[in-house]
């Protein structure tokens, strides 16, 4: 896996985003145990599917690159993705760095790829990256943008009964106080 | 378990003071306090589902003379921030010291437990170094951990445990207990209502206090609680102050019990509310991240609370909060639900209430929440207008648009439509309207019968903004309309809102999160009604005649018996006396013109006029002469702030006129403030008619 990549700013902020995947609860496991936690997801093995480095740090959260991992879950887990609960057997860790430290905030920290909403980021203990578990194979595709913002995100056609987490969600436009960062995804046909 | 400190060394922290002013919630109260750390480790337990271990740790401020008691408990939980000084982990063990998120708030806790409570603020870095790994962001966490402190408050007050023996025993009352969360923490604490009630001995909450709070998942708590919140109007972490769906989601959902309110403080940030998170202390900084924005930003004349006035304010309300719900304190509901004004001590900040009590407060005229209600009302009569356009709803369930200002406008000013992170439910229907000339009414009939008797109702209120997004607002401009009440003989009278309210405001700023429409309570006082029979009332009609434009969000039109408990004692009235129509101040002759943006005194007190020394107001006539700009003119007493409302608003060109009454300041003064373009001019001439002493 390789790549260079700076390219920005990525998705539209009007663009109007179809899916995303999201934790429902806590996971549920449909055969073995369930997982209880998303860094329960973190603590698995991994493998690499594409890291890269942006030539200069972007906009205001400075995002200077990201790695993305692999990790075969050890059962399949019930998670609700694109507004649907599925059952999926692996998992997508994507860490994003930035060359200046985050500040923690109360807003929710999320991961973006190609618009779509795709995980909560945990920052680091030095706060210099942050890392979320994406289950939306769908995204993790060449070329795609991933970014992170504190921006509220819109959720819409949610089943009222998996209401508890997100599927569908867009940016709408406008100059918050708040950040988008992106860089872009090059997987060079690594999956 | 053991305490932070070696020993448990009571900490003398107040004096007596025995001072009690009874409207005043902000006054240091007669008891001494101690206050005092306890902890049973950073890694004392693991909330269910919960990534890692946390601690369970809290500092506790309450009376001395704890024999005087049993005292009420108020529990305080801290938000999202940084954990350790060379850190974000859980526990610091090599990542420097603790950051003390707990300890921001003990101006707050001393004041409290001075007056009689046992105040409790408790540590919750551990679930914040981990919260992005738990589906909910941490709430249900929160709420344990909550729970946790009280089952430990509970046990102290039966049988004792260490570090304070029996110290407590009887002396906590656990039938009143009140919460208090800041930012994810008040999410925190919302969450705790719904786990505190699942259990088979839940505490009896009295009230809930989110401060600056997130709302992600927008958790409903309805059955009859009062909740109170506060909203900085300069947030630039939860910048889309989404807290405010707490009470758009159950404003209609309290039977027979409790009520939803928040106050907006305008120049307030996320953070200052903590002192801890207020700079210089470790990790902490100003939020609000545009120093440019005139309101929020950190330029001259900006509208920023300073940290020290910012928890000025919050002291005062969270004072006003607990003391009334938790203690049942009289003389300071009022200032809950805005019928009061404002705390003593908050007089010269500029706040904002809104207040909506429960079933047997009410009566709901018209409540906006779908098309039907543009017919028909829910009282079941024609809701009818004339002139007024748009004149739909926006913000609540298709097929409203899900927001009622322009595509592309961000969703961090439009807090009753901001999207949440964990749900996708939409925001608050609310009426979109506006106009142009002076023929726009709203009209809403009361059917015959018991309905029109609003006898039992102090005032006719409802939410409302300016909707800055629409060009018919002037920029700065606040705005004013009258309402017209007609009862069942066709007797008739008018009164203008702008002299009861003053949430007609253009909203401040222009950068990013700001301004907002974010609705306020305005009242009308039906005792002001003279001239129609208020036991028969036929019709109420917003007729938008006060200025050539406007465009207004409005919501939850009701009538509002208000529930204040013992009105605090006011000042003696003052008698009026008329005067011959007579000219105090004309700038024209000998005086330079007013300058935009800078204030003047004029001395009104003395000279030929008659206004006696000892007057503390004057009715007259303000006029605005030969003004070089579009604008308006402040007035307002020496000594105090300048208010949001103008005196007058003029074009440019065009010499005005208005009546009004205005407050004398130092020395009988009166300060002149117009808001024009940068350079621009205009004379000024005031004739009084009347004095009040």
């Amino acid at each position: 896996v390789s790549l260079v990549h700076s390219q920005h700013p990525a998705p539209s902020r009007r663009a109007a985003v179809t899916a995303a995947l999201v934790f429902f609860g806590s996971l549920t496991a449909s055969a073995a145990g369930p997982l209880q936690n998303l860094a329960e997801v973190k603590e698995l093995p991994r493998t690499l599917v594409a890291e890269g480095s942006a030539r200069k740090a972007e906009t205001a959260l400075t995002l200077s690159g990201y790695r993305v991992e692999r990790a075969a879950l050890p059962a399949p887990q019930r998670v609700v993705v694109n507004g649907r609960t599925t059952d999926v057997s692996e998992a997508w860790i994507v860490t994003l760095r930035f060359e200046r430290a985050l500040t923690v905030r109360d807003q929710a920290f999320s991961l973006v790829i190609d618009g779509r909403w795709c995980g909560f980021l945990q920052e680091a203990p030095n706060l210099l990256s942050a890392d979320a578990v994406c289950f939306d194979a769908s995204l993790i595709r060449e070329g795609a943008a991933v970014g992170a913002t504190y921006r509220s995100i819109e959720i819409a056609s949610t089943p009222e009964a998996e209401r508890t987490l997100g599927p569908h969600v867009r940016f709408v436009d406008g100059d918050e106080a708040v950040h988008y960062s992106s860089a872009r995804l090059h997987l060079g046909g690594a999956r | 378990l053991s305490p932070r400190v070696s020993s448990l060394i009571p900490v003398l922290v107040l004096a007596a003071a025995p001072a009690f002013a009874q409207s005043d919630p902000a006054t240091t109260g007669p008891h001494a306090v101690t206050t005092v750390e306890y902890t049973q480790g950073d890694t004392a337990f693991t909330p269910a589902g919960f990534p890692g271990p946390v601690e369970f740790t809290a500092v506790t401020f309450y009376p001395t003379d704890l024999v005087n008691g049993p005292y009420p408990l108020v529990v305080y939980l801290h938000g999202r921030h940084g954990t350790c000084t060379g850190g974000f982990v859980w526990p610091c063990t090599g990542a420097g010291s603790i950051i003390p998120s707990y300890r921001g708030y003990d101006y707050s806790g001393q004041q409290l437990a001075s007056h009689g409570y046992i105040v409790i603020s408790i540590s919750a870095n551990g679930i914040n170094a981990r919260d992005a790994s738990v589906a909910d962001l941490g709430a249900v966490a929160r709420a344990e951990l909550i729970d946790r402190h009280l089952e430990f408050w509970r046990t102290l007050n039966t049988v004792g445990a260490a570090p304070f023996g029996t110290l407590f025993v009887g002396r906590v009352d656990l039938t009143r207990v009140g919460t208090m969360g800041h930012s994810r923490g008040g999410e925190g604490t919302m969450r705790h209502w719904s786990y505190n009630a699942a259990k088979a001995q839940p505490f009896p909450l009295k009230v809930i206090v989110p401060i600056g709070a997130t709302n992600f998942s927008r958790w409903q708590v309805n059955q009859n609680i009062a909740v109170a919140q506060l909203l900085p109007y300069c947030d630039g972490d939860v910048s889309n102050l989404q807290a405010v769906h707490f009470y758009d989601d159950a404003r209609y959902l309290m039977t027979n019990g409790g009520y939803q309110n928040y106050v907006t403080v305008m120049g307030a940030n996320h953070n200052f509310f903590n002192s801890v998170w207020t700079p210089p202390a470790a990790g902490a900084s100003d939020d609000w991240g545009i120093p440019g924005d005139p309101f929020c930003g950190t330029g001259v004349g900006n509208g920023r609370l300073s940290p020290a006035n910012q928890r000025v304010v919050g002291l005062a309300y969270l004072a006003t909060f607990f003391r009334t719900a938790v203690g049942g304190e009289p003389g300071f509901f009022g200032y809950i639900d805005g019928t009061q004004g404002k705390p003593p001590t908050v007089s010269t900040f500029a706040v904002h209430t809104a207040y909506q009590g429960h079933d047997g407060q009410r009566r709901d005229l018209n409540r906006l929440l779908d098309a039907s209600n543009l017919v028909t009302n829910t009282l079941g009569g024609a809701s009818t207008q004339t002139d007024l356009s748009p004149h739909d709803l926006c913000g609540g369930l298709a097929p409203q648009p899900q927001h009622c200002l322009p595509g592309g406008t961000s969703t961090a000013r439009m807090p009753h439509t901001a999207p949440s992170s964990l749900s996708a439910l939409r925001g608050l229907s609310q009426l979109r309207t506006g106009w142009a000339g002076d023929s726009a009414q709203w009209i809403n009939l009361i059917p015959a019968g018991p309905s029109r008797d609003v006898t039992q109702f102090d005032f006719l209120q409802f939410r409302l903004t300016v909707n800055f997004a629409d060009g018919r607002n002037p920029v700065g401009s606040p705005q004013d309309f009258n309402v017209r009440f007609t009862d069942g003989a066709g007797g008739t009278q008018s009164l203008r809102v702008g002299l009861f309210s003053q949430v007609l405001f253009y909203p401040p700023g222009t950068m990013s999160a700001v301004p907002k429409v974010l609705q306020h309570s305005v009242r009308v006082p039906l005792a002001n009604l003279t001239s129609v029979n208020r036991a028969n009332l036929s019709e109420v009609a917003l007729v938008f005649n006060q200025t050539s434009s406007g465009a207004v969000l409005l919501s939850d039109l009701q009538f509002y018996d208000s529930p204040v408990v013992t009105a605090p004692p006011g000042p003696t009235p003052g008698s009026y006396f008329t005067l011959a129509p007579c000219r105090v101040v004309d700038t024209r002759i000998a005086l330079p013109a007013l300058v935009a943006n800078n204030s003047r005194a004029f001395t009104v007190v003395g000279g030929t006029c008659g206004v006696p020394a000892d007057a503390f107001a004057v009715s007259g006539v303000v006029v605005a002469v030969d003004p070089t700009d579009t604008g308006n003119l402040k007035i307002f007493a020496l000594g105090e702030s300048a208010p949001e409302a103008s005196a007058i608003n003029f074009n440019a060109g065009q010499t005005r006129s208005n009546n009004g009454v205005f407050k004398l300041g130092t020395g009988g003064q009166i300060v002149t403030l117009p808001a024009m373009g940068a350079g621009q001019t205009t004379h000024f001439v005031l004739d009084v008619t009347g004095y009040f002493r």
